[in-house]
């Protein structure tokens, strides 16, 4: 087999596969064929391999499967749906009730309230409640860098993707995903990303 | 691009329309059924796994922008998340030789041959490393264009031909050390 003959069998691939090829790359192909027994072989297997291919039966599976399945993906998403607080269920409408006679001086004194309890808050807290720099990994950045070079990577992102931090992804997994997600870690992310997430000044 | 019933469907999903969920998991059950059946060789995985997938993709719907299609935004989620499955070690399925008989059916004899030859074909396959078999899988049998597997597989056109040309050869060479008998 010559060192052209790899380009060839990429021809004869996407020809079989219907895609047209080019007129120069078709002739190419065609005076190459006459005179590489080897790429005829592999044009002769090709054809064969696509034609048991398009032969293959699935599984015949009743409407009854499949509609047991869309049962349990509406269900599914019913259950994952976040929890909405019917909030008039536990505060009835002051203007409807007993409350509404107070205004002039439950109202004024729960803002007060509220505006002390926050003026304290924002006073005490010196770091924000929600992600800190150290704990938030850059999406684009690991696509960026780890999808070219890893299979394992491409399915870790696209689970990343669902959260904003790294804490909240780990706090989301139960043990078995752990352990599956640390050796993709350690085995796809390169060691500069993981210790600038880790230090964080990523 | 979606017709303009799926992206008003899409849109009614979005703000969680059970009977336009419905509609677009019939739309696309069994495409995406099969899809994973053929890279799990198992039914039961595959029917899970199809639930997770659709309930990811609602889950995620807000975030679907409309830049690629629906569809092959439905196949980068199933195709990811069985990734991510099979990662996670060996299945037991499709551990028969490769010149087993796949599912025995009671049909003529040149249509069991048929059968057999397919289930060859489809054995070697499953051989393939995931990410092959992924890209085969694709290509060859649900019939993706290597513009819409770049989009599923976030590769480039190039990177995903040639790694559609490697897994053919490869899948070649797996028929070629064990023939069917
Ligand atoms: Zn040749």
């Amino acid at each position: 087999m010559n060192p052209s003959c790899k380009n060839f069998q990429a021809l004869i691939i996407d020809l079989q596969q219907g895609d047209p090829l080019p007129p120069k790359d078709r002739e190419a192909l065609e005076r190459h064929l006459a005179t590489c027994p080897d790429c005829r072989a592999f044009q002769q297997d090709i054809i064969q391999m696509f034609k048991e291919m398009g032969d293959e039966t699935l599984p015949y599976l009743p409407d009854e499967f499949f509609q047991d399945m869309r049962e349990k993906i509406l269900h599914g998403l019913h259950e994952s749906a976040p929890r909405r607080i019917h909030w008039a269920r536990h505060f009835p409408n002051p203007f409807q009730s007993g409350w509404f006679s107070w205004r002039k001086i439950f109202v004024p004194v729960l803002t007060g309230i509220c505006g002390v309890l926050l003026g304290f808050f924002l006073a005490t807290t010196r770091t924000p409640s929600h992600p800190t720099p150290k704990s938030i990994v850059t999406i684009s950045k690991i696509q960026e860098t780890v999808v070219q070079k890893s299979p394992n990577a491409l399915a870790l992102v696209e689970t990343l993707e669902d959260y904003i931090t790294i804490d909240e992804f780990l706090d989301s997994l139960d043990d078995r995903d752990i352990q599956a997600l640390l050796g993709e870690l350690s085995r796809d992310l390169p060691e500069s990303l993981l210790s600038e997430t880790e230090n964080g000044t990523g | 691009m979606e017709d303009s019933q799926e992206i008003r469907l899409i849109d009614l999903a979005k703000n969680g329309d059970r009977d336009a969920i419905s509609r677009l998991v019939t739309r696309y059950e069994r495409e995406i059924f099969y899809f994973i059946y053929r890279m799990t060789r198992d039914v039961e995985d595959a029917k899970d796994l199809t639930q997770e997938v659709f309930i990811k993709v609602f889950r995620k719907l807000g975030g679907f922008k409309g830049n690629s299609s629906f569809r092959t935004w439905l196949y980068r989620i199933a195709t990811n998340h069985t990734l991510n499955f099979l990662s996670r070690g060996p299945q037991l399925g499709m551990k028969a030789p490769l010149s087993a008989l796949s599912d025995p059916s009671p049909s003529v004899s040149e249509t069991m041959e048929k059968n057999e030859r397919s289930g060859h074909v489809a054995r070697a396959v499953h051989r393939l490393p995931r990410q092959q078999k992924a890209i085969v899988i694709l290509r060859a049998y649900e019939g993706l264009t290597y513009r819409e597997i770049a989009e599923v597989l976030g590769c480039s056109v190039g990177n995903c031909k040639a790694a559609y040309h490697n897994a053919v050869i490869k899948l070649r060479e797996i028929l070629k050390n064990e023939p069917l008998m």
